[in-house]
């Protein structure tokens, strides 16, 4: 549905888009992750006709961004990361704008309009003048406005920045109902958690590169190092700890253990990742095993789950543009 | 804590200390030299515009001293003897000195508008000026860091024709005394210019709307004031002093020292002393001006802060909806998820109080929107901020009107002059500031690229946007063409019943007895109207086409400012150089000096309204620059301009659109 071969985007000596490459296919959720000035935004300005890139090829539904606007158009809704709005209409008639606009058939308007509102849950809210609402409702007015011509391709810049927590939860809901209507939702966000529950697919983009683009299963795999567990030992004997340290280094397949200053009886086990050779990964009673040997007792053992976040700081480097 | 302690605790209240840290606060000079001019100083530096604007004035005082001299060169070939050479080179000093002199005083005050119009109505656009509250800079140090600011700018300008001026009075003998003066009253003006336009930045939203403000205000303080003055001695039956009129109208000085310079005599007051009352009449002005922008910006922060909301958030909110406090805590509830309509007031939500519900003011019921969404918001959008704005302004406007008509009497021709130029350069001005802002406007509140991403055409998105900008305009045409209207009644009464209305005030001898037929009084007011519309129309179209080229409004509002000047000023000024017979001989070869001059004129709506009024209601012969034409050949020639500047405007929105794409951001 969306395609970006070797797309190049230049401002002055800033490469904002370097070769970028891309395909997103029909039904897929696609979580466009960077730092900023990375260049998300740009590209999504690309697919939606509001630049022109310098090269290469990009294209919405197999239409050409650069010949076929209006038709793109028609078939894709954007919403800004910075959303302006007409403070000088009423919920109804801001949407009735955008529905003119993207010639919605009058007598279809109304129904149009009623399940939009419905689905955005602004429907209390359709007298209200458009600057009265909270920044959370002008958001989801914004996915109303996108809503409007029911588009294929939706492309959402940063959809849930300022927003409270429960108006997060509700994006995220809308914008996985959406997802199971079948349409294709290219979403960018700074809130990795949100995007790891609700995306099928995400890309990692810095400084203008594509860095990953795939699963997020396959994003973790790949960035994963060894499992990491947090153990914590029965306070008693001082030098327990460093016995059971000297034990868990005896295996190989332990890469380092790291203190905890506040709690001495605490360890961070980091073991190695299963080897390009074959070697296998560390099993979890392996350490309860080299514990109880060097004569410590367990508490507590905490296996570390590998999170988005984690996957995203081990793919980009965190340069700036 | 005992009393004792309390009452050394908090100090007594004084009302003397109250009023001394308030006059302290606004009066004193501190602050000049701040954190903001500091700030404004150096993003002056950085911005381009600031270059090429320095690079502007000096073409233009460059161009208008390579005219002269091509003037004189062409007249120096005419003669012979080398004496005459030398005669004709001295002469240049004066007339260069008179030229440099009415460039600053039209270019240094316009420019002080233009820079100092976006000073505040910017930073409440970008929510800075929130930011701004969170220091300890008070208003009157941000309101004279900005004044400060615009002045070092307008100090490099004036040093551009320094040595120009330096030669002049060197080699010919220019006296140094017209030379300050002129320098005194520029600074005047400059300077008040610069401190009204502040004053309006504080009072709009818009840094389009500021430089109308400010240039609506420039003209009040340099000639409205001295007009009222003017009318009061009039209705009193006493002479206006005249050394009173030149100090409140700097333009009057300036001819003053212009016929100084030019030698001839007959002036009524001594130009420099006139000049000096001048720059104190000014600086009172920029004084009062400076207080009352402090005070207004020191209420607007409070707002803003009260709000804590950031940028233009709750002062601006409330002056377009008229929302109170209350109801927009009923909407901030309403907005955490409560019901609004559920929401106690302080005094319900007592124990044992009845909830009342409350229905927010600003809901509405929806009206249908057309099938061009863009023409059916443009024009349904509000002409003023709020109702009672247009109300009080209409009432003003008549109440006026009224006044003159009362004191000089309708079917006087002396009052239908004034009364139409005016209304023809309001007209101009609001077309030239106001509708440059209409899509540079939706790109700064970012509501542009929602509505590039339509499938709306570039055609339905400017012909939208141009006549909605053009609907807005209506009341000035209006009031004119009401005018008129009323002067052709009074005429038909007076023709009719031959008696006098509001017991002899409003006319003297009838338009029958001057001899004024009433096909003339009928053709006035449709001759007004073609001869505004169709520069309102252009003016319309060039700034709906730049603020789509420029994405600041404030720099597409000044670029069809420029437009409107050098079309109806300095186009004027070149074909008058141009139709001058030795001139045109020399580069047409003659035998279009009068076809320059006559058809500049025809197309300048501020003469074609003059020589409309003077047609009208004088013998019926109309003045085309040096021609003499009937009532029929003038209305063809009137139409016929008309015609020209429709479709000149629409030219100008052919070029919009077919630019469209390359402008709108729009990449197909």
């Amino acid at each position: 549905m969306i395609e970006l071969a070797g797309v190049t985007k230049r401002y002055g000596s800033l490469t904002a888009l370097d070769s970028l490459t891309l395909s997103i296919g029909a039904g897929q959720i696609f979580g466009f992750i960077g730092p900023n000035g990375a260049g998300k935004t740009t590209t999504m300005k690309i697919l939606s006709c509001l630049i022109r890139p310098d090269q290469g090829v990009a294209k919405v539904g197999g239409l050409d961004v650069r010949k076929d606007g209006d038709a793109i158009r028609r078939m894709l809704g954007y919403m800004p990361d910075f959303l302006g709005v007409y403070d000088d209409l009423t919920v109804d008639e801001y949407l009735q704008f955008f529905a003119a606009a993207f010639g919605v058939p009058r007598k279809k308007r109304r129904a149009t309009i009623d399940a939009v509102l419905q689905l955005t849950d602004l429907t209390e809210k359709k007298r209200a003048m458009v600057d009265s609402l909270s920044r959370g409702m002008q958001q989801r007015l914004g996915v109303a406005r996108v809503l409007i011509h029911d588009p294929q391709v939706l492309l959402l810049d940063e959809p849930a920045s300022g927003l409270d927590p429960r108006a997060r939860i509700e994006m995220r809901s809308l914008l996985q109902e959406l997802g199971r209507m079948g349409k294709v939702l290219m979403v960018s966000s700074h809130i990795l958690s949100e995007l790891a529950e609700m995306c099928t697919s995400i890309g990692i983009i810095e400084r203008g590169k594509l860095l990953y683009a795939g699963s997020i299963q396959d994003a973790y795999a790949r960035s994963r190092g060894g499992d990491k567990v947090i153990v914590r030992l029965e306070p008693g004997a001082p030098e327990t700890p460093r016995r059971a340290r000297e034990e868990l280094l005896k295996d190989a397949r332990v890469s380092r253990i790291t203190d905890d200053p506040a709690d001495p009886f605490s360890l961070a086990v980091e073991m190695m990742p299963p080897g390009a050779d074959g070697s296998a990964r560390m099993p979890h009673h392996a350490v309860f095993d080299a514990i109880t040997r060097a004569g410590g007792r367990v508490v507590s053992f905490e296996p570390q789950a590998i999170k988005l976040e984690d996957a995203f700081l081990k793919l980009t480097t965190g340069a700036l543009q | 804590m005992s009393e004792a302690a309390q009452a050394i605790a908090r100090p007594r209240f004084s009302w003397r200390e109250f009023w001394r840290a308030r006059g302290r606060d606004v009066l004193t000079l501190g602050g000049f030299f701040g954190a903001v001019f500091q700030r404004e100083v150096r993003a002056q530096g950085r911005r381009s515009s600031t270059y090429v604007f320095r690079c502007l004035y000096a073409l233009v005082i460059g161009a208008a001293l390579s005219i002269m001299f091509a003037v004189t060169y062409v007249s120096m070939r005419e003669t012979e003897s080398p004496a005459e050479h030398v005669q004709s080179l001295q002469q240049i000093a004066p007339i260069m000195t008179l030229v440099i002199g009415w460039i600053a005083f039209g270019g240094l005050p316009l420019l002080g508008v233009i820079f100092a119009g976006p000073s505040v109505s910017e930073e409440r656009r970008r929510g800075s000026l929130a930011e701004l509250l969170t220091t300890p800079l008070t208003a009157r140090e941000i309101i004279l860091g900005k004044v400060g600011a615009v002045f070092v700018q307008l100090g490099v300008f004036a040093l551009v024709p320094v040595p120009v001026l330096l030669a002049s009075r060197v080699f010919g003998g220019v006296d140094l005394r017209v030379l300050l003066a002129a320098g005194l009253v520029v600074t005047g003006v400059s300077m008040m210019a610069v401190t009204l336009t502040v004053l309006a930045s504080v009072l709009t939203r818009r840094a389009s709307a500021s430089i109308a403000s400010g240039i609506v205000f420039v003209l009040v303080g340099t000639m409205g004031i001295a007009l009222v003055y003017s009318l009061v001695c009039a209705s009193l039956r006493i002479n206006p002093n005249p050394s009173v009129i030149a100090a409140m109208c700097p333009p009057v000085v300036m001819a003053f020292l212009t016929a100084e310079l030019a030698g001839g005599g007959g002036i009524p007051v001594d130009p420099v002393a006139a000049a000096g009352a001048s720059l104190l009449y000014c600086a009172a002005l920029s004084a009062l001006a400076v207080v009352l922008a402090t005070l207004l910006l020191r209420r607007l922060m409070r707002v803003v802060g009260a709000s804590g909301a950031g940028p233009a958030l709750a002062s601006d909110k409330r002056a377009r909806t008229g929302r109170s406090p209350q109801a927009e805590a009923v909407q901030a509830a309403a907005s955490d998820g409560a019901n609004p309509n559920a929401i106690p007031n302080a005094a319900e939500s007592a124990p044992g109080a009845k909830p009342r519900t409350v229905i927010p003011r600003n809901d509405r019921d929806a009206r249908e929107v057309g099938d061009n969404p863009v023409l059916w918001r443009e024009t349904r959008r509000g002409l003023f901020m709020r109702p009672w704005h247009g109300w009080a302004s209409a009432g003003a406007v008549a109440l006026i009107l009224l006044w003159v008509y009362w004191q000089a009497g309708l079917l006087n021709e002396v009052v239908q002059f004034p009364v139409a130029i005016i209304g023809t350069i309001i007209v101009l001005l609001i077309a030239a500031t106001t509708t440059a802002g209409s899509i540079s406007g939706e790109r700064e509140s970012k509501t542009w690229p929602a509505l590039v991403t339509t499938p709306l055409s570039p055609a339905q998105i400017l012909m939208g946007k141009y006549f909605g900008a053009l609907r807005k305009q209506w009341p000035t045409p209006a009031i004119i063409t009401l005018h008129a209207l009323l002067t052709l009644l009074a005429g038909v009464y007076v023709l009719t019943t031959n008696s006098d209305i509001f017991g002899g005030q409003l006319i003297g001898s009838s338009w029958s007895q001057r001899g004024v037929p009433m096909s003339r009084l009928i053709a006035m007011p449709a001759l007004l109207l073609a001869t505004m519309i169709g520069p309102m129309a252009l003016l319309t179209a060039t700034g709906t086409v730049l603020s789509l080229t420029f994405r600041k409004s404030s720099a597409a509002t000044t670029a069809n400012v420029f437009i409107a000047i050098g079309l109806w000023i300095v186009v004027p000024i070149l074909a008058a150089i141009l139709s001058d017979t030795a001139v045109e001989e020399r580069l047409l070869g003659g035998g279009y000096a009068r076809l320059i001059s006559d058809g500049t004129l025809a197309l300048n709506p501020v003469y074609m309204t003059g020589a409309t009024i003077d047609g009208c209601l004088q013998d019926g012969r109309f003045s085309l620059g040096r021609t003499s034409v009937t009532g029929t050949e003038f209305m063809l020639a009137a139409f016929g301009v008309l015609v020209f500047y429709l479709a000149a405007a629409w030219g100008v929105l052919r070029l919009g659109v077919a630019a469209f794409h390359r402008f709108s951001d729009r990449s197909s």
